[in-house]
């Protein structure tokens, strides 16, 4: 499935984006596997209506909640983030069962945060940094990527028309391996502190490496394309 | 799942294969993990002496001199910020469970779906373990004892260590993965609080840059947002003597490390250095932490 | 051996540094101390001597010279306080007695070390005191008056041929001393980012280090 990564500046000004595409598919077709073009112009858009949310969770002391829906009902992981914000108490209790489903004890990191956001058919999971470095990716549809574009702007407007539907969602939904994942914004973590560890490059300049971008690369080969 | 993925040339192995690895430096091999190097106080007093000197004499005013030294600081502190938690985060008893089960220098034949390799593992103990920069020396390579995840990253090990495979797509890679992700069963969690963050100036931070915690952490009893740590006798100010007005202003580079470890945290504050002499310690330093005021509603916000 | 006056004079022959220790000595000779006037006099008299000695050396020493044994032995803890009682002092780390800034240890080098000042003047010997110069690499010298006259010693061990001359022990002395003020120069003059190169020392971090090496001495 394809994935739009980008990693966000404390000023939420972008660092470093990526596409990353299915390798398997050897099709001639320059967009196989990726995004279907109208959307990808878009990405950048979904991304960065995501980093509301991100910013809410940034200090809540168990953000990585979330994701204990993995894959499943994306809406309710969306709300459970505005919930716990506004009445920490209720939020805990039901959050607390919430993780022993996930397998997530509280005591985990926060620095994966799990899935953040959701755009019709796309998931968003992000990932902080110990400065605040916001990671974020866009997890496209493997099955829709199949298909062709007409096909996808169609289930797009099928999704905007029946968007309160939960289960029609889950439908939708590509499952996270949040655990692939996790490795992966790991990876990257640390490619990203050895970036830092440059004396010329100063916090939230935009990493024009190539050498990063090859090895971001073959890092989503390896954990989640 | 990911061997396949691993090896297959993709469309973007292109880009790997054509890398020229003359020309990239060494920034992304590297190790980060921590490396037992003692900088000499001699030669590390002797450019602080320098730095000084020349901040000292291109400000013309006392305020832009620590302005000057602050920011010097801060860009390192903004960067051990990151460096240290993450380092934090390697367990430590993944490399013990690896040492243990690191048997004498046997020679295993890892026969994986694709690759076939022979990986020497030599258990001289943790120290060789963990320094995985020395896969360089070929004979020492490490196994990981973490068995789930031992098929996995059995590709990686094996190309760091091995370069006349049959794959020519891993040959170039050599070496590039010394990542260290993969002892990580857990990343340390981000400091959320102010005394937790304090917490880790005080003991790791203080640690990696003098090998000793701060003598002290004190929170200030008359206002709410002051914190002070205070460090017996300062390493790097220890041959500038006191009865020159600027000699105090020569601490703005610790502060500034401590500044730019919080600020980019997420804690914004200011940091002065106050001298605090007592009998037995006479340069004895306080490093007075003030949070700004958003910091403090934050937390009421949260507590 | 009571330290009276420690003088350090720079390449150029200036005096940069200059403490008149009394009190402490068992003789005190001189009941009135010179001015500070006085002291650059000597200071840079004392400069112009030591380079006419350099050129003084006679041929027949200039020619033997590889056969000289300029090795100056180490003599343990002179200066700096022994092991057993600095260790009870400062427990552990944090105290700074007993601290010998960068230099790691209990004292500032273990080894025996050759002396620099191979042409010029080592000693000066009077009747009221005894005069001890060390030498740098760089040219600074670092000059110790003693209130210890040395012919009086000289006396009490006529033996000259052997090892045990108090003269050599006395320059060995010396030697291993200036050598101890010349680390604690290097560290508490030159890692002070406000001296100025050839300049008169004012750290009084120096000045500290420096009273505490002559409390031990005597």
């Amino acid at each position: 499935m394809p994935q739009y990564f980008a990693i966000i500046g404390t000023q939420d000004n972008p660092i470093y984006e990526a596409e990353f595409t299915n390798p398997t598919s050897k099709n001639a077709s320059s967009n196989e596997g990726g995004f279907p073009n109208d959307l990808k112009e878009l990405n950048p858009f979904i991304l960065h209506a995501a980093l509301d949310v991100i910013e809410d969770l940034q200090w809540q002391p168990n953000p990585t909640v979330n994701n204990a829906n993995g894959g499943g009902g994306i809406g309710i992981g969306y709300f459970n983030s505005n919930t716990s914000s506004n009445s920490s108490l209720n939020s805990t209790g039901f959050l607390k069962s919430r993780t022993s489903l996930g397998g997530n004890n509280s005591a985990s990191d926060n620095c994966y945060l799990g899935k953040v956001d959701h755009f019709y058919g796309l998931s968003i999971t992000a990932y902080l940094t110990y400065n605040g470095m916001k990671f974020v990716m866009i997890h496209g549809d493997a099955s829709k990527s199949n298909t062709n574009e007409k096909d996808i702007t169609f289930n797009y407007n099928e999704e905007i028309n029946s968007k309160t539907s939960n289960g029609n969602r889950n439908k939708a939904m590509v499952p996270l391996d949040d655990n692939a994942i996790r490795s992966f914004y790991q990876e990257v973590h640390e490619l990203y502190i050895k970036a830092l560890m440059n004396p010329f490059y100063n916090l939230n300049d935009p990493i024009n490496d190539s050498s990063f971008d090859m090895r971001v690369r073959r890092l989503a080969k390896k954990y989640i394309t | 799942m990911t061997q396949k993925t691993l090896i297959t040339p993709a469309e973007n192995s292109t880009t790997i294969t054509q890398m020229d690895t003359s020309r990239s430096s060494r920034l992304y091999t590297e190790s980060l993990m921590f490396k037992k190097d003692n900088v000499s106080l001699s030669a590390m007093t002797f450019l602080y002496q320098e730095m000084i000197s020349y901040l000292h004499q291109s400000s013309t005013t006392m305020a832009e001199f620590e302005k000057k030294l602050s920011n010097y600081g801060e860009s390192i502190g903004l960067r051990l910020l990151e460096l240290l938690n993450f380092r934090a985060s390697l367990s430590p008893k993944s490399f013990i469970d690896s040492s243990s089960s690191a048997t004498t220098t046997t020679a295993t034949t890892t026969t994986t779906s694709n690759i076939t390799t022979t990986s020497a593992t030599t258990g001289t103990g943790t120290a060789k373990i963990i320094s995985e920069n020395r896969t360089r020396s070929k004979s020492t390579t490490s196994k990981l004892a973490n068995d789930t995840r031992t098929s996995s990253n059995s590709a990686l090990r094996d190309h760091n260590t091995h370069h006349h495979h049959h794959h020519h797509t891993l040959e170039r890679e050599k070496n590039l993965d010394v990542s260290l992700c993969k002892y990580i069963t857990k990343m340390r969690r981000r400091d959320l609080k102010i005394l937790d963050i304090l917490q880790f100036i005080h003991g790791t931070l203080w640690s990696y840059l003098f090998n000793h915690v701060s003598d002290d952490l004190v929170k200030s009893s008359e206002r709410a947002n002051e914190y002070m740590i205070i460090d017996n006798s300062p390493v790097l100010t220890q041959f500038i003597p006191n009865n020159n007005n600027a000699s105090l202003s020569c601490n703005y580079f610790v502060c500034g490390i401590i500044k730019g470890f919080l600020l980019s945290a997420g804690f914004p504050c200011s940091v002065n250095p106050h001298t605090m002499s007592t009998d037995e310690f006479d340069e004895r330093l306080v490093y007075l932490i003030q949070f700004d005021q958003e910091v403090l509603e934050r937390e009421a916000l949260r507590a | 051996m009571a330290i009276q006056s420690l003088l350090i004079v720079n390449k150029s022959g200036g005096l940069i540094y200059h403490r008149n220790f009394t009190g402490t000595g068992s003789h005190e000779q001189q009941k009135q101390p010179l001015n500070s006037n006085d002291y650059l006099i000597l200071a840079s008299t004392l400069h112009g001597v030591f380079a006419i000695a350099s050129q003084l050396t006679p041929k027949a020493l200039q020619l033997s010279q590889t056969q000289i044994d300029y090795t100056i032995p180490y003599i343990p803890n002179l200066g700096t306080s022994s092991g057993a009682a600095n260790a009870t002092s400062s427990g552990g780390r944090g105290s700074n007695i007993g601290k010998l800034g960068s230099f790691k240890g209990d004292d500032f080098f273990k080894d025996s070390f050759t002396s620099w000042n191979k042409s010029g003047l080592r000693q000066l010997c009077t009747d009221q005191f005894t005069m001890f110069i060390y030498q740098t690499m760089s040219g600074l010298k670092f000059i110790a008056i003693s209130s210890t006259v040395m012919p009086q010693r000289q006396d009490l061990n006529p033996d000259r041929n052997k090892n045990i001359n108090p003269n050599n022990l006395a320059i060995q002395v010396a030697d291993n001393f200036l050598r101890k003020v010349y680390c604690l120069y290097s560290d508490y003059v030159m890692k002070d980012p406000f001296y100025s190169m050839e300049m008169p020392i004012k750290s009084d971090l120096f000045e500290k280090k420096v009273n505490a090496m002559i409390d031990n001495i005597s």
